[in-house]
């Protein structure tokens, strides 16, 4: 058993490192563990975290902090994409939403309107995807302007007088829904700046339809959650910034997508920070989103001035 | 270049002659009286730096026992690597010494 533990542990490490091939590394484990299990256990750590440190040490030695723009901004477009299809996807199939009814009158815009807005948006993210898959630069940053237009006409304009088109995600006005309001601002701008920091790298076409289709199944799990849209990606977002701000220090770019994520979220946590003492305050966003931003933009920041200095 | 103390031991250990992995643990224990235990991926990680700097080269794996072994040996850059990290220590605690010395007298 103890053999076993060690030789599971020692697979951390690459699979043509020369001590892991010839079981050298479990041989001088399983002395050093010297019969105890609680040794071996610990063997077992120190060789899933040296091994973690050679495989990032292997694949990121020759990525740079552009990469981790790339990473950010391939990831934020598939989510941008993806709210875009939420948008169109009401024409197709509307929310069972009454306009009529009392308690929705003060919703002036119709959530199941799909107007130019949705469609120029739907347009802006799929112009992003193709430039950055296809390494078209002007064309990913073009739109990824576009689409900061789009979302600050959207936010700064028709937000603020109940008209907005994130009213969509959640029309009956839940709070704990993402993203409504101004709440996709943020990402929109951190889209923009990653995209134009990524590298032009040309991707495989197959690629494309495979954004597609995670995009679409996003907006198709987001239609199941019944107003709160978008809201059920913050836990993976929250796991992915643990992950990220872990391991900044051996992969710079997880910390460059560490730091974009924590912007891209910073604006509805201090929204939902101070709000008046009557309205609902999430404990989780209290106790545990702000913390954990925090500490996504610092730890992640302090990598990347050492990286720097060094 | 200052040499992290777990590496400085590894080092050290091979000062005598090639030696395999396990034997390192523990003859780097030994040299550091019990103060430098290594784990066996702090060793090979350091092994693998080091054999990348070109401080130490692997012999051919060999199986005694059962069990596979490789030996490590220093390079003539490994000797002085580390007779230059020496130095510097012993520098270093000149500095102090002679100060705590000066201040007793």
């Amino acid at each position: 058993m103890t053999r076993g533990l060690l030789a599971f542990a020692s697979r951390a490490f690459p699979r043509d490192h020369r001590a892991r091939q010839s079981g050298e590394l479990v041989d001088t484990a399983l002395l050093a563990a010297d019969g105890s299990r609680w040794r071996a256990f610990r063997e077992a750590l120190s060789l899933v975290g040296a091994g973690l440190r050679q495989r990032s040490r292997a694949t990121e030695g020759d990525t740079s902090l552009r990469d981790g723009a790339a990473l950010l901004a391939g990831m934020l477009s598939v989510v941008n994409l993806a709210i875009a299809f939420f948008g169109i996807s009401l024409a197709l199939s509307p929310e069972p939403f009454d306009h009529s009814t009392p308690c929705c009158n003060f919703f002036i815009p119709n959530p199941n309107a799909v107007d130019w807005w949705w469609i120029a948006f739907a347009v802006a993210g799929a112009g992003i995807v193709l430039g950055l898959a296809l390494a078209r630069r002007r064309l990913a940053i073009g739109a990824a302007l576009v689409n900061v237009g789009l979302v600050s006409y959207d936010a700064l304009v028709l937000a603020p007088h109940d008209k907005g088109h994130m009213y969509a995600i959640s029309p009956w006005g839940w709070p704990d829904a993402y993203p409504i309001h101004q709440d996709w601002l943020a990402p929109a701008i951190v889209l923009a700046l990653a995209t134009a920091a990524a590298p032009s790298r040309r991707r495989s076409l197959l690629r494309v339809p495979l954004v597609l289709v995670g995009a679409a199944l996003l907006a198709v799990l987001a239609r199941e959650q019944w107003g709160h849209g978008f809201l059920f990606l913050l836990l993976p977002a929250g796991g992915l910034l643990a992950l990220s701000v872990a391991l900044g220090w051996l992969a710079p770019r997880l910390a460059v997508l560490a730091l974009g994520v924590s912007a891209a979220l910073v604006p509805p946590v201090v929204q939902v920070l101070t709000r008046p003492s009557w309205e609902y305050h999430s404990p989780v966003v209290t106790w545990v989103a702000a913390p954990g931003l925090a500490l996504g933009i610092l730890v992640p920041l302090a990598y990347l001035t050492r990286r720097r200095l060094a | 270049m200052e040499i992290r103390r777990s590496t400085y031991f590894v080092l050290a250990a091979l000062l005598d002659g090639p030696l395999h992995g396990y034997a390192i643990i523990g003859r780097a224990a030994e040299l550091s009286g019990g103060e430098v235990r290594l784990s066996t991926g702090t060793l090979f990680g350091a092994l693998d730096r080091l054999l990348a700097a070109g401080l130490v080269e692997a012999g051919e794996e060999e199986k005694v026992e059962g069990r596979v072994r490789r030996s490590y040996t220093l390079t003539q850059d490994g000797h002085t690597a580390l007779s230059t990290e020496a130095a510097r220590m012993r520098r270093a605690a000149l500095v102090v010494e002679t100060r705590v010395a000066g201040a007793a007298t």
